[in-house]
C-alpha cells in the first residue's frame, strides 16, 4: 500500500470523536404524530391559537404530501410514528448565571471543545444553546437588548414578540413548500429569533449550538432571522450530535429576512453524527433553508460546512427581489464512509442588477456520494442579472461518487450567467512535488485539501474558520492535519 | 355507459390497423412488446425530469396518422447541390426506391438498403442489433417508433472497409397530419468507417410528426461521422433518439444543427463500453419565432481510458427557447477516463429563454471531468470595436454570430454540407 493509500484509508476510517449522551432527565411526548401530539407541543409551549392553527394547517397538508424522491439519496422509509416530536430537558428554576446550568450541559460543551464560560469570556459570542428542542440558557442577551436586538429562543419570541413571529413564519418558506418543511411547520419545537432594528450593526457573532441529544428523538427547529432597513447580523450555526445507532431524523426550517440595504451572514458548521464505518446510524438530515432580499441593495449570505449526517439534504437558498440584492453561497461537503449529501442552491433572481456567487466545494472518499444540486433562475423583470458558480469535486478513493446537477434558467436577455464544474482526485504530481520537498504524504494531503476548501473557509468568520478546520481534520483523520 | 377517450388514447387510435404481418416473427416480436408497453405507459408530462422544460401536451392532442408515400414527388429541389454522396430517400417515412442507391452485393464494402428490405434479407444479422440500444421501455416516444415504425435505413460496413462517400439518408414529409417514424440500423464493423448525412426535411404539410429512431453500432476501430440536420417546416414536431454502443478504440463523432421545426426534441445517447474510445458531440441551435429546441445528451463512461468531448451551442431569438441537458455518467470501473462537456447560450431577445442543465455523476475517482455552461448576450464592447471601424450595426451583429456559431460549424468536416448549414443559419438571420 502506497503512502497515498495509506493515508486515504486512514482518512476514510477515522471514528467520530463527539460520541457520548448527556445525562439529563428529559420530558418526552409519546411516539407518534397525531392531532393531538401537536396539540400537546403547542399546549406546552403555551402557544397563542393562531399558532396551533398554523400548525394543524400544515399537519393536514402534511399527511397529503408524497415523499420526495428526485433527490440522488438511498434510505429506507422514514416511519413518522416511531418518533418522539417533543423532548424538554426537565424544567428547573430559573438560571441566572452559568453555574446554575446542569454541569452535565456544560460538561458536554467542554467536550466539544468550546465551553461556554470561554465563548463568554473570550470570544465575545451570545450563545443560544438548544439542548434537543428546548433553549437552556441565552448569553449576552441583555447587552443586544440595548440595541433593540432580540435574540433568543422562538418560544420567547412567541410569548413576547408574537406580533413580529406572526408577520414573518412562513413568509420565506410556506408550509406547503416541500414535504419536510410541512413536518418541520406541524411540529417544530423551538429554535432561534433574531431581530435586528433599523440601522443597527450588530456589535457580535450571534450563535447557536444545536445538539440532538435524547436518543430517537427527531428535532424539528425553526429559525427566523429578521434585518430591518440598514442592519447587518452575522449568524452561526454549529451542530454536533452524540453517537447513536438508530437514524434520528433532522427537519429544520430557518427563514431569512433581509430588507432594505440589509446584510444576513449566516455560516453553518455541521458536524453531526455520520454513522459508523460500516454505514449504520447517523442522523438524517433534511432542512429547508432560504432567505429573501426583500429590500433594495440587501444581502444574504450562506456559507456552510457540512462533515457529518449521514444524509444530508439541503438547499440553503436566496430570492433576490430586491433591485441590487446579492446572494451568496459558499459550501464545504465532505463525505466519507456510507455518507449521502446531496446538497446545492437557489438563486431566484427577482430584482434587477441582482448578483449571485456561489462556490461549492465537495469532498468524497470511502463508499459516499456527494452531490451538487443547485438552480440559477433569471426571471423576466430580471435585467442585468448576473451569476457565477463554480463547483468542484474531489474524489479520495474508487468507491466513492461526486454529482453535479446544475439547473440554469435564463429567460431575460440581459443576463450574465456562468457555470462551471470540474471534478477531480488529487493529482500524483501535486503529492509527488510535495513529497519531493520533504512533506509527507499525509500532510501533502492535508496541504492540498484545505486548498482545495480554501476560498469557502476565508468567508467563515474567523473563530468558525478555526473549528472548521478541526472538523475537516477530523473528518479525514489520518490525512489532515 | 358512456366514457371519454384519454388524449393518449385518442392519439394513439390513429396508428391502430397498420400491417406488419409480412415481417419475422422475432421482428413481430419486439412491436408487440412494445405496443404493450405502449399501453401500460403514459407519454412524458413536465412534471418528468427528462421533460421538464418541453412539453407535448400540444402534440398529443394533435390527430397524427401514419400516409403512404405519394406518387410522383419533386424532390430536387430538396437535394443537397453540389453532394457527391449516396442517397437514400423516405417520404412519409416509406422508401422512394427511384431516388435511392441501394447496395446489396455480398461482395462489396458495405450494404446499404432500407430496414424492411434488411429485415428479410439481413434479418439473422439484424436481430443481435436491433432494438438492443433504444428499448421500447426508454420512454412513450420510443415505444410508439418501435410499435408502429414504417421503414428506415440498414447500413453496414463490412470490417475494415471504408465507404467511399458520404451516404445522405433524407426524410421528406408531405401532406396534412401525417406521422413520420423512420426506424435506422447502423452497424460500422470492426476498423470501418462510414460517413453519414441524415437530413429531415419538408415538401409541404400542415402539420406533422417525425418521430426516428437511429441506432448505431461501432465495432472495434471503428470511425462515424454523423451530421444530423433538421429543417422541417414551422408546423412539425420532431421526436429523436440516438442511440450509440462504441467499442474499443472506435470513434464516432456528431454534430446536430436543429435548423428549423416547432418543437424539435433529441435524445443522444452514448455509451463507451471499450476501452480508448472516443466520442465527439457538437451541436448549434439558432431559434427563431416561437422555436423550441431541446438537445438531451447522455454519456455513459464504461470502460476505462475513454474520451468524450461535447459542446452544444445555443442563439435564442424572439420567443424561442432552448433547452440543453447533457449528462456524463463515469462507471465505477472507468478509470482514467477525460470527460469535456460545454454549453454556451446567447439571448438577443426579451422573451427567448435558455434552459441548462450539465449534470456529471462520478463513481470512479481517477477521472478528469469538468462542465461549463454559459447564458449572456453580445459582447457590447466587441459591437462598439467594429462599429467604429465602419461596420453597420447589424452587421457588426452578424459578424459576432457566425463567430459564435463559427466554433461549432468548424466540427463539419465536409464543406458542402458546412456551406449548406451556413446557408441555412444566413436565412435565418435575416
Amino acid at each position: 500500500m502506497s503512502d497515498s493509500e495509506k493515508a486515504i484509508k486512514d482518512a476514510t476510517t477515522g471514528e467520530y470523536k463527539y460520541g457520548f449522551v448527556t445525562d439529563v432527565e428529559s420530558d418526552k411526548a409519546p411516539k407518534g404524530l397525531t392531532e393531538d401530539t401537536i396539540r400537546l407541543i403547542s399546549s406546552k409551549k403555551n402557544e397563542p391559537e393562531w399558532l396551533l392553527e398554523f400548525r394543524l394547517k400544515a399537519f393536514k397538508l402534511w399527511k397529503e404530501m408524497p415523499l420526495p424522491t428526485w433527490a440522488h439519496i438511498h434510505y429506507p422509509e422514514i416511519n413518522f410514528q416511531e418518533i418522539v416530536y417533543y423532548s424538554a430537558p426537565k424544567p428547573k428554576k430559573v438560571l441566572n448565571s452559568l453555574d446554575e446550568v446542569d454541569p452535565e450541559v456544560l460538561k458536554t460543551f467542554n467536550k466539544l471543545g468550546i465551553p461556554l464560560e470561554e465563548q463568554k469570556l473570550l470570544s465575545g459570542v451570545a450563545v443560544d444553546i438548544v439542548m434537543d428542542s428546548v433553549s437552556v440558557k441565552t448569553t449576552y442577551k441583555e447587552k443586544l437588548m440595548e440595541l433593540g436586538i432580540i435574540f433568543g429562543s422562538f418560544s420567547d419570541a412567541v410569548q413576547h414578540h408574537p406580533e413580529l413571529v406572526k408577520k414573518y413564519l412562513g413568509s420565506v418558506v410556506p408550509m406547503t413548500d416541500n414535504y419536510y418543511a410541512a413536518l418541520n411547520s406541524a411540529v417544530f419545537t423551538d429554535g432561534s429569533f433574531c431581530y435586528i432594528p433599523k440601522g443597527v450593526r450588530c456589535p457580535m457573532e450571534l450563535s447557536t449550538y444545536f445538539r440532538i441529544n435524547e436518543a430517537n428523538t427527531g428535532q424539528f427547529e425553526r429559525t427566523l432571522i429578521v434585518a430591518e432597513d440598514s442592519s447587518y447580523v452575522s449568524y452561526l450555526e454549529g451542530c454536533t450530535a452524540p453517537q447513536r445507532d438508530e437514524n434520528q431524523l433532522h427537519a429544520a426550517v430557518v427563514e431569512l429576512i433581509a430588507l432594505d440595504n440589509a446584510e444576513i451572514k449566516y455560516s453553518t458548521v455541521q458536524n453531526w453524527y455520520p454513522g459508523d464505518s460500516k454505514g449504520r446510524g447517523g442522523i438524517y438530515n433534511f432542512v429547508t433553508k432560504r432567505g429573501i432580499c426583500a429590500g433594495v441593495n440587501s444581502k444574504i449570505s450562506w456559507t456552510q460546512v457540512e462533515t457529518g449526517s449521514a444524509i444530508t439534504w439541503k438547499y440553503p437558498s436566496c430570492i433576490l427581489k430586491g433591485d441590487n440584492s446579492v446572494g451568496e453561497f459558499y459550501s464545504v461537503a465532505v463525505t466519507n464512509n456510507f455518507q449521502q449529501a446531496d446538497t446545492g442552491t437557489k438563486m431566484i433572481h427577482i430584482g434587477k442588477n441582482t448578483k449571485s456567487t456561489i462556490i461549492s466545494k465537495g469532498i468524497s472518499a470511502g463508499k459516499s456520494n456527494n452531490s451538487y444540486r443547485g438552480l440559477v433562475k433569471i426571471n423576466k423583470g430580471a435585467e442585468k442579472a448576473r451569476n457565477f458558480s463554480q463547483c468542484d469535486s474531489l474524489l479520495l478513493g474508487d468507491k466513492c461518487g461526486a454529482h453535479t446537477y446544475p439547473y440554469i434558467e435564463c429567460n431575460n436577455k440581459s443576463a450574465k450567467i456562468e457555470h462551471e464544474a470540474t471534478t477531480s482526485k488529487i493529482g500524483e504530481d501535486q503529492l509527488f512535488y510535495c513529497n519531493q520537498r520533504g512533506i509527507k504524504t499525509e500532510k501533502a494531503i492535508s496541504l492540498i485539501v484545505n486548498g482545495f476548501c480554501k476560498n469557502v473557509m476565508d468567508n467563515l468568520p474567523m473563530e468558525f474558520a478555526v473549528e472548521a478546520k478541526k472538523l475537516l481534520e477530523i473528518s479525514l483523520e489520518g490525512s489532515v492535519g | 355507459m358512456s366514457f371519454t377517450l384519454t388524449d393518449k388514447e385518442r392519439f394513439l387510435i390513429n396508428f391502430e390497423g397498420q400491417d406488419f404481418s409480412k415481417e419475422g416473427k422475432n421482428f413481430i416480436k419486439v412491436r408487440e412488446l412494445a405496443l404493450e408497453y405502449l399501453k401500460e405507459s403514459d407519454f412524458p408530462t413536465t412534471k418528468d425530469e427528462l421533460w421538464k422544460y418541453t412539453s407535448v401536451n400540444s402534440l398529443l392532442k394533435e390527430g397524427f396518422k401514419p400516409q403512404t408515400s405519394i406518387n410522383n414527388p419533386h424532390i430536387d429541389a430538396h437535394k443537397i447541390a453540389g453532394l457527391d454522396a449516396y442517397q437514400m430517400v423516405f417520404i412519409n417515412g416509406f422508401f422512394a426506391p427511384l431516388f435511392s442507391d441501394v447496395q446489396e452485393d455480398e461482395l462489396g464494402d458495405f450494404f446499404l438498403m432500407n430496414i424492411n428490405e434488411a429485415k428479410v434479407k439481413r434479418g439473422q444479422f439484424m436481430e443481435q442489433y436491433f432494438g438492443v440500444l433504444a428499448k421500447a421501455k426508454f420512454g412513450a416516444f420510443n415505444a410508439l417508433n418501435a410499435a408502429y415504425s414504417q421503414d428506415g435505413v440498414y447500413l453496414h460496413v463490412q470490417p475494415g472497409k471504408k465507404v467511399d462517400k458520404p451516404i445522405h439518408l433524407l426524410f421528406l414529409n408531405e401532406g396534412t397530419n401525417v406521422a413520420v417514424q423512420p426506424r435506422n440500423l447502423i452497424v460500422i464493423g470492426k476498423n470501418a468507417s462510414a460517413e453519414l448525412l441524415i437530413s429531415f426535411d419538408t415538401i409541404d404539410t400542415d402539420n406533422a410528426l417525425t418521430n426516428v429512431i437511429s441506432e448505431y453500432v461501432v465495432m472495434d476501430g471503428g470511425q462515424l461521422t454523423v451530421n444530423k440536420l433538421q429543417y422541417e417546416n414551422d408546423s412539425t414536431y420532431h421526436v429523436s433518439t440516438d442511440s450509440v454502443y462504441q467499442h474499443k478504440n472506435s470513434v464516432f463523432h456528431i454534430n446536430t444543427f436543429p435548423l428549423s421545426g416547432k418543437m424539435i426534441r433529441n435524445n443522444l445517447h452514448i455509451q463507451l463500453d471499450g476501452q480508448n474510445a472516443e466520442a465527439k458531440l457538437f451541436g448549434l441551435n439558432y431559434v427563431n419565432g416561437k422555436e423550441h429546441f431541446d438537445n438531451h445528451t447522455f454519456v455513459e463512461h464504461i470502460k476505462p481510458n475513454c474520451l468524450s468531448t461535447e459542446l452544444y451551442k445555443s442563439v435564442v431569438n424572439d420567443n424561442g427557447v432552448s433547452v440543453f441537458n447533457g449528462k456524463i455518467k463515469v462507471h465505477v470501473d472507468a478509470q482514467k477516463t477525460l470527460a469535456y462537456q460545454s454549453n454556451k447560450n446567447i439571448i438577443t431577445h426579451d422573451d427567448a429563454k435558455a434552459y441548462s442543465k450539465p449534470e456529471l455523476e462520478i463513481y470512479a475517482d481517477d477521472v478528469k471531468c469538468s462542465h461549463g455552461s454559459t447564458t449572456g448576450q453580445f459582447d457590447e464592447e466587441a459591437v462598439f470595436y467594429l462599429r467604429a471601424r465602419g461596420i453597420k450595426e447589424s452587421s457588426a451583429r452578424k459578424l459576432l454570430l457566425n463567430a459564435f456559431a463559427g466554433e461549432v460549424l468548424d466540427k463539419v468536416e465536409n464543406g458542402v454540407v458546412r456551406e449548406f448549414i451556413e446557408k441555412k443559419i444566413e436565412r435565418k438571420l435575416n
